[in-house]
């Protein structure tokens, strides 16, 4: 009597492993051309980036010479120049300095994949006061307090480089501050998050909206009320910054709200064991 | 061996970059001559004194070398190896004069000895300056080194 039943259990077994069989067959088939298509995209961009490094490189010595014909001009024939003609080269001057702006931060931008510097280890709080020394200016133009909390801890990476996310985090701040805003203040921190180490960059300046947090890290995006705050902006300082923040294995993400300010969270790896 | 230490020469293809520098090193006033040449070829017959350059006295060996990384065909850093290779070419300080601020191309000219290696500032004042700066330090502070053939 037991015996039919088990029986057909068996064979519905079977079935069933059959089934699994070949789902595990197409998931394994769907992973491999998944794993290709990935390494085919990795390629890719590593080709764009040498592109992107070659004629940002390329374009960098026709600046050289514009700018320096520019001053040559000025020195040379400055006296004979009417009022209009001096217009007309700090005109070409402004647009060279735009450019150069641009070009570099695509070299850099190119080059984080591509080159990787000694990795150590170095006091977070020691980078922070030697980007903000640099920045202070900027800072003390608009009256901005800025606070960095105590305690900050050891930091493992390349130092250069996580300098400079301070720093555009920083000017960021700085230039999205808000000009009517009456107490200007900037908050640089780390706190625990999910039992992780989360580093922060706070301001109380214009804020961005939800749907654009995403755009932001997106290279040559520079939001309009961006433009309306600064003129001046590549749109791939934020790219930069998260490029960097991945390249040590790390994450950077936002909370914001207009007119209440933004923060910036990014987490970086420990040193390898 | 004819060798006049005050001599630049200049190993530059851009003109344009040949001219401001030019300019720059003359606003200096302390180097005595600047011959400009815009190929690698070229630049190796004249410090080995061949072809139109074999006239020692009219060509003598300069005082510093300023050389372009970029130039057709021979480029500058295989122009540096030919140069360093030689036993006394090599003594005649080359400054790597370049738009160039690739890793691979700083590792490979200081591999070949290359004895300064700088990049061409973007800006007028910060590009004169920075010649001007070359200039002073290996026209005036710097002894030149004595060539014996």
């Amino acid at each position: 009597m037991q015996k039919k039943p088990t029986y057909e259990k068996l064979e519905q077994r079977i079935q069933e492993l059959e089934r699994e069989a070949v789902r595990q067959k197409k998931a394994e088939e769907a992973l491999r051309k998944n794993k290709k298509m990935l390494a085919e995209v990795a390629a890719k961009n590593e080709e764009l980036d040498s592109f992107v490094y070659r004629v940002s490189h390329d374009l960098k010595s026709p600046i050289v010479t514009i700018d320096g014909f520019v001053g040559a001009l000025r020195e040379d024939f400055g006296d004979v120049l009417l009022e209009d003609g001096h217009k007309y080269l700090r005109y070409i001057s402004d647009a060279v300095r735009k450019m150069e702006l641009l070009i570099n931060d695509l070299l850099d931008l190119s080059r984080i994949k591509r080159v990787t510097r000694k990795k150590t280890g170095f006091s977070f709080a020691r980078l922070v006061k030697d980007v903000l020394k640099a920045l202070q200016p900027q800072i003390k133009a608009r009256g901005i307090v800025v606070n960095i909390q105590e305690n900050l801890p050891v930091v493992y990476g390349e130092r250069r480089r996580l300098g400079r996310v301070v720093d555009n985090l920083l000017t960021n701040a700085i230039k999205y501050i808000g000009k009517e805003n009456p107490s200007p203040r900037i908050d640089v921190g780390v706190e625990e998050q999910d039992g992780q180490k989360v580093f922060f960059v706070r301001d109380n300046g214009i804020g961005i909206e939800k749907r654009d947090f995403d755009k932001i890290f997106q290279v040559f995006q520079r939001l309009p009320s961006a433009k309306k705050q600064a003129r001046e902006g590549t749109g791939v300082g934020l790219t930069i910054v998260k490029r960097i923040i991945e390249h040590h294995g790390g994450k950077i993400w936002l909370i914001s709200e207009p007119k209440k300010g933004s923060t910036f969270y990014f987490t970086l790896k420990d040193k390898e064991a | 061996m004819d060798y006049e230490p005050s001599n630049i020469l200049l190993v530059e293809d851009e003109e344009a970059h040949a001219e401001l520098t030019k300019r720059a090193i003359r606003k200096a006033g302390n180097a005595n001559r600047i011959d400009v040449l815009t190929d690698g070829e070229e630049a190796l017959d004249y410090v080995f004194n061949r072809a139109k350059y074999a006239d020692k006295a009219k060509y003598p060996l300069p005082g510093l070398i300023m050389l372009d990384i970029k130039l057709p065909g021979i480029n500058g850093i295989e122009v540096l190896k030919q140069i360093k290779d030689h036993p006394v070419l090599k003594k005649i300080p080359v400054i790597m004069l370049t738009t160039s601020d690739r890793e691979e191309d700083i590792t490979r000219s200081y591999s070949h000895y290359a004895n300064s290696y700088l990049t061409k500032p973007v800006g007028f004042k910060e590009f004169e300056e920075r010649i001007m700066q070359i200039d002073s330090y290996w026209m005036l502070l710097n002894k030149p080194p004595i060539l014996e053939a």
